[in-house]
């Protein structure tokens, strides 16, 4: 894992104090609340619906399990005992007081970790594939790119003040768990040759009102060039970004408006001048950086499977292992996910205990390291086979070890008018009752892979566009209703659902989805996964069902 | 046609814990909305508005607003998005406060 050396210690300190003295002067009324906004927004202070909210920065979902004890400790002594990990790979806190969060964040800058470029229109927290490192065929770990790019972007002097926010993800691998294409810029990284790994780059892509799914941009860039690549193409976007329409702002608008050939020339041409700025990482640099990702020490010779515990007996425990647990690229090793998605319960939220639970079995079993998914679950990436009774066991008694990754119940929903003031409707209601209507695990076994995601508003921080059933909460005439998308995905094979018909009722919208997913397994063929289904069948069987009585 | 005017109180923010309030007749501000002061005209809105705006000038609250309450002892929010600001999150009971502000 990356560690701050001094100057980066140094640097986040200052930058609490400073931020300490900022909210001393709001307090005493020396700063307008006009005034203090912008500085609360850079420390990723929100104000919601019920109180300030810290959104902390999680680089690439990677934590120590000395950072995620601090997160357990933030949750209790400054917000309710509880955390709310996002699909930014983020954690928010849902309660902090403006007079406690300076103490927040030097709690967070004594484990070198902070809220800055948390909120505002900056390069956001850069997010990666979350198996990153441990699963076959892959490139390399996209997490040593992106610990490159969040050095490069943090407050880059020309990059603070974009038209808009700007969101980077990173995958190393051909299956794609990052979702790059729905990202401002999407960077795949793939082996050319055996000494030589390159950039395919993606831009334009992204949710929210009008969605995209990125273009690829600039295919086989050498990696080593990869950076002066990126201030060009944020350049261009700096300089024709419509900061005259909110709505128009993301770079998306501006590759879509361009076209994707005039963009791309545009780019290359800034990228002429960028390329001899000494922008890149000197190859030093480069190792320095890329000798913190080195795998850790794993054990050769380890059986492959476990072996003799009583949990192997346990039905709970197969179902587990089966649903949740995937192979590992080093024989004898598995990488675990925990569902933080209990049955009935509020998809990506962890208490503090559990936080503490899960950072005792990684520092024992899993080399010390967490990851967060941004499909808002924990992965544990480098469990010995043997261990995995142990660690089941574990989960199991903090209520950490819901066999559903991956499938209909493992839904992620944004907090939703529940939380957040810009939402028209709940998101987590639904994404309860969805959870508890299909509950049966052999049932879910049976519909297979089934991606449903919720956002509580346009601005689409559930993902709702990619979902293989993509729920969007609107306010008609101050009641709750869902629109119903099919057929997204943020896959390596990117697309976006397409609405289905009028919405339905938070009484109704339950049913429909079940009668969505019973349509797909009345139609589907053999071995067919629900998307596949959607795409050979398109909307037309699933509006007949859905809207019959109509 | 202008929308017919109803009832309202005036809710905000603290500003130094975030917390939710309403403001009372007193000119104080309370947690409990069945303790607003209630606007039963135009007129009485502008007024509590004018004296909502002191407070955010004097660093007490931020973000306050009017919004449409039951003309009844409980001045309870009429739109669903205030009923939950009152009340906390649907989803997590345990943390919820009652309407009286407990």
């Amino acid at each position: 894992m990356y560690a701050y050396d001094t100057y980066d210690r140094a640097f986040v300190a200052q930058r609490t104090e400073e931020f300490r003295a900022q909210v001393a002067r709001r307090l005493s009324g020396q700063l307008s609340e006009e005034q203090f906004r912008p500085l609360r927004l850079l420390n990723g202070l929100y104000l919601q619906l019920h109180a300030y909210m810290l959104r902390v920065a999680i680089p690439y979902g990677t934590l120590s399990v000395r950072q995620l004890r601090a997160l357990a400790d933030i949750a209790d002594k400054f917000d309710r005992g509880y955390g709310h990990f996002t699909t930014r790979q983020n954690i928010q806190y849902n309660w902090i007081k403006l007079e406690e969060a300076p103490d927040a964040l030097e709690a967070l800058a004594a484990v070198d970790m902070h809220a800055i470029q948390t909120s505002g229109n900056v390069i956001r927290n850069v997010t990666a594939d979350h198996f990153a490192g441990v699963v076959p065929n892959e490139a390399e770990d996209p997490r040593i790119t992106a610990e490159i790019i969040r050095q490069w972007s943090t407050l880059h002097p020309e990059f603070s003040f974009l038209p808009r926010k700007f969101k980077i993800a990173v995958t190393g691998a051909a299956e794609d768990r990052a979702a790059i294409r729905f990202h401002d810029i999407g960077i795949r990284l793939r082996r050319e040759s055996p000494a030589a790994v390159v950039c395919d780059v993606y831009i334009g892509g992204g949710m929210g009102r009008t969605p995209f799914v990125a273009p690829l941009v600039r295919a086989g860039l050498p990696q080593n060039q990869l950076l002066s690549y990126l201030e060009a193409a944020l350049r261009v976007y700096n300089r024709h970004g419509r900061r005259d329409n909110i709505y128009k702002a993301r770079i998306k608008i501006l590759v879509d408006a361009l076209g994707v050939e005039e963009f791309a020339r545009q780019v290359e041409a800034e990228w002429a001048h960028t390329r001899s700025e000494s922008v890149d990482l000197p190859a030093a640099e480069e190792r320095r950086i890329r000798a913190y990702f080195a795998p850790p020490a794993y054990e050769a010779g380890l059986p492959l499977a476990p072996q003799g515990a009583d949990a192997l007996r346990d039905l709970a425990f197969t179902d587990w292992r089966r649903t949740n647990v995937l192979p590992h690229r080093v024989a004898g090793y598995a990488v675990a996910t925990i569902s933080l998605k209990p049955i009935g319960g509020i998809p990506g939220d962890a208490t503090a205990r559990q936080m503490r639970a899960v950072a005792d079995i990684a520092e024992k079993f899993s080399h010390g390291e967490v990851r967060v998914t941004h499909e808002q679950n924990l992965v544990l990436a480098h469990v010995r086979q043997i261990d995995l009774p142990a660690v089941w066991t574990a989960l199991a008694a903090e209520d950490l070890a819901t066999a559903n990754a991956g499938l209909v119940s493992d839904i992620i929903a944004c907090p939703g008018l529940d939380y957040c003031s810009l939402a028209n409707a709940r998101s987590i209601p639904v994404a309860q009752r969805i959870s508890e209507r299909f509950a049966a695990l052999q049932r879910q076994h049976d519909i297979g892979p089934l991606k449903i995601k919720i956002s509580g508003c346009i601005n689409a921080c559930g993902h709702h566009h990619a979902g293989h059933i993509g729920i969007l909460g609107v306010d008609r005439k101050g009641e709750e209703f869902y629109q119903v998308m099919l057929g997204g995905s943020g896959d390596e094979a990117a697309s976006i659902g397409q609405l289905v018909g009028p919405g339905f009722s938070a009484a109704t919208v339950v049913d429909a989805v079940e009668t969505v997913v019973q349509t797909y397994l009345d139609l589907r063929v053999s071995g067919e996964t629900f998307l596949a289904a959607v795409r050979r069948l398109g909307l037309e069987p699933f509006k007949e069902r859905l809207y019959a009585r109509a | 046609m202008a929308k017919p005017f109803r009832p309202s109180i005036v809710t905000a923010n603290r500003l130094n814990d975030g917390a939710v309030v309403y403001l009372a007749p007193d000119g104080s501000w309370t947690e409990a909305a069945a303790f607003a002061a209630l606007a039963r005209t135009t007129d009485e809105q502008a007024g509590l508005e004018a004296r909502a705006a002191q407070a955010v000038s004097a660093n007490i609250v931020v973000d306050a607003v009017a919004v449409e309450a039951e003309d009844s002892d409980r001045r309870q929010p009429l739109s669903l998005r205030e009923r939950i600001r009152l009340v906390g999150p649907t989803v997590r009971p345990d943390l919820a406060r009652a309407p009286s502000g407990r």
